[in-house]
């Protein structure tokens, strides 16, 4: 039976099945595909009310880029240290920060470390009061040195154990095995 | 459409690394390769792609609303009987979906032909979404293609904009098996279009993920994961020992436990038997299906579960010609004509045309000389040039 409301394909199909006619005359539309991303580009699409400055990205095209911001919460010195080195996580958490942003402008270059307090729900705040929001809008900057996996690669932590593991009356590591199995396959399609 | 030789930027490899794009030369072969690009028209996209992508989302929301309540096809696909309700329940209030990716097969003449829907762990995103768009502003201003070229290729912003479907009060939990290097920036690239619509990503291991006394997945650090993105495929997950939890736990789950249904390539036999002769679709079967004789003997046979081409079969005229090793030789296969050789300069092309919720949102292309894509097949750039 159908499901009468389904939260996919909701378009009704054409009547099909029958051969599909082509009308090879009709108009051409105005408007291109890409209309979301206007002549300057998803770069641009992506900058979130950041104003643009002149990229070093090597293009050697004559071309800029849009600038971007990339700001991170970090809940460990192990989390903070794998996004900026020095001795600034260490000594905010010593300090008794529970949670610190570190934010960028640009695709490289260091880190600004600042410590946060919990606000409502999930939300962090700095110490003036405003809150904290994670984004990143460089296209991609999802070097090894910006972005904390929790477990498995990036952490040290093993991830390879098939029996759970368990403490605090959490068990650990009762998803994975499949993968771990597939030696050399890949997860996405 | 053609396929057309281009001068390649000759930097392309140095914004690969700056932008994070570390696969693009895996063991230094070539994945990305712009050294050509395969060029549309407005109308090819329009009418073949972009349509044909709506009109096989319809068919598959078609499927999924009857095959929630199919007990044959559940057990077909393997899944226990303690996940149906679970799934039923999923799509009956219309969980969100956020992406996926149909393969299609086009000569910019025919209509497309479905030969696969990747509905759950869609990979090729990052360069798909963004790399390629690079491409095309960098190509245009350097002369090397027309000033109104375009592509068709509004990922990025679509994905970030589908990223409020989910609430940003609370953090939203990221996870793959992140040993895998695609995976990992696959979902890193997420993270960043779920972070530009204020989401608040904690990325975790697959194996980190943890379960508490009270039924709830939780991070390293022991919080609720109440949402969570999951590049790591379902039938994985509900054969796993965490699996029957899930059902219990409030977790909510991206994609969806109801993406189920059509994550398979069981979804093939279903369609054509659902609408036969579809203009998008190839004629499948479930193999031993004795109506799988009207195909012939040239045909392709692929397990109900299988990723980049592995354990495919192609016979013609009943005789083997490929067949790539793979994990996935114990399943059931199912059946499916052989689509059209498109063949361009010796390559043969396969469109993946992406949705974004149930929205055609642009195409990535991946091509080889040989009959299968798999894992070494090459990215290959696209643009609109009327």
């Amino acid at each position: 039976m159908a499901d009468p409301k389904p939260p996919f394909g909701k378009r009704q199909r054409r009547n099909l099945p029958k051969p599909q006619v082509r009308v090879e005359a009709a108009a051409a539309p105005a408007q291109k595909r890409s209309v979301l991303l206007g002549p300057v580009g998803i770069g641009a699409a992506a900058l979130l009310g950041i104003g643009a400055i002149t990229a070093t990205n090597g293009f050697g095209l004559g071309g800029t880029r849009p600038d971007c911001t990339a700001s991170q919460v970090a809940t460990s010195v192990a989390q903070c240290e794998a996004i900026q080195s020095g001795p600034q996580c260490a000594a905010a958490f010593a300090g008794g920060a529970r949670a610190v942003g570190l934010s960028r402008r640009g695709s490289s270059g260091p880190w600004s470390v600042e410590t946060l307090t919990a606000g409502a729900g999930s939300a962090y705040l700095t110490a003036l009061g405003q809150p904290f929001t994670p984004r990143n809008t460089c296209r991609s900057s999802s070097s090894t040195r910006s972005v904390f996996w929790g477990g498995g690669w990036s952490s040290g932590r093993s991830s390879s154990g098939t029996a759970s593991s368990q403490s605090q009356g959490v068990s650990r590591s009762g998803f994975g095995s499949t993968a771990r199995s597939f030696s050399s396959s890949s997860r996405g399609g | 459409m053609q396929r057309i030789a281009i001068a390649e930027r000759p930097n392309w490899q140095a914004l690969a690394d700056e932008y994070g794009f570390a696969y693009a030369m895996p063991g230094g072969e070539r994945y990305w390769d712009e050294r050509a690009h395969y060029r549309f028209t407005l109308r090819q996209i329009e009418d073949d792609i972009e349509a044909g992508t709506s009109e096989l989302v319809a068919l598959c929301g078609e499927w999924a609303g009857r095959a929630v309540r199919d007990e044959e096809y559940l057990k077909r696909l393997n899944i226990p009987s303690t996940y149906w309700d679970w799934i039923a329940q999923s799509w009956d209030r219309h969980d969100p979906s956020l992406y996926g990716r149909f393969d299609l097969v086009y000569d910019g003449k025919s209509p497309p032909k479905l030969l696969e829907f990747n509905a759950d762990t869609p990979t090729s995103l990052y360069e798909a979404s963004v790399f390629q768009w690079y491409w095309l502003e960098d190509r245009i201003k350097a002369g090397v293609l027309p000033q109104g070229a375009d592509q068709f290729n509004s990922l990025h912003d679509k994905l970030i904009a589908r990223f409020s479907a989910w609430p940003t009060a609370d953090l939203l939990h990221m996870t793959a098996f992140s040993e895998e290097l695609e995976d990992r920036k696959n979902v890193e690239y997420m993270a960043e279009c779920a972070g530009g619509a204020g989401h608040q990503v904690v990325l975790l291991d697959i194996a980190s993920i943890g379960l508490d006394r009270m039924g709830r997945f939780v991070d390293e650090d022991n919080r609720e994961i109440k949402t969570l993105f999951k590049l790591y495929p379902w039938e994985w997950l509900i054969h796993e020992e965490f699996g029957a939890a899930m059902p219990g736990s409030p977790t909510v789950w991206i994609e969806p436990p109801w993406k189920m249904l059509l994550s398979t390539k069981a979804i093939l036999p279903e369609l054509w038997k659902m609408s036969p002769g579809h203009p998008n679709l190839l004629e499948s079967y479930y193999e031993g299906d004795p109506a799988a004789s009207a195909i012939g003997r040239d045909h392709v046979a692929k397990p109900i579960f299988s990723r980049e081409g592995a354990n495919v079969e192609i016979r013609r005229d009943g005789v083997t010609v490929v067949a790539p090793e793979g994990p996935y030789d114990t399943l059931p296969r199912i059946i499916q004509a052989l689509a059209p050789d498109v063949v361009f300069d010796g390559m043969r092309p396969v469109i993946g045309s992406w949705i974004i919720d149930q929205d055609p949102a642009g195409i990535g292309i991946r091509e080889d000389a040989g009959l299968v894509t798999g894992n070494t097949s090459c990215f290959i750039p696209h643009a609109i040039v009327d």
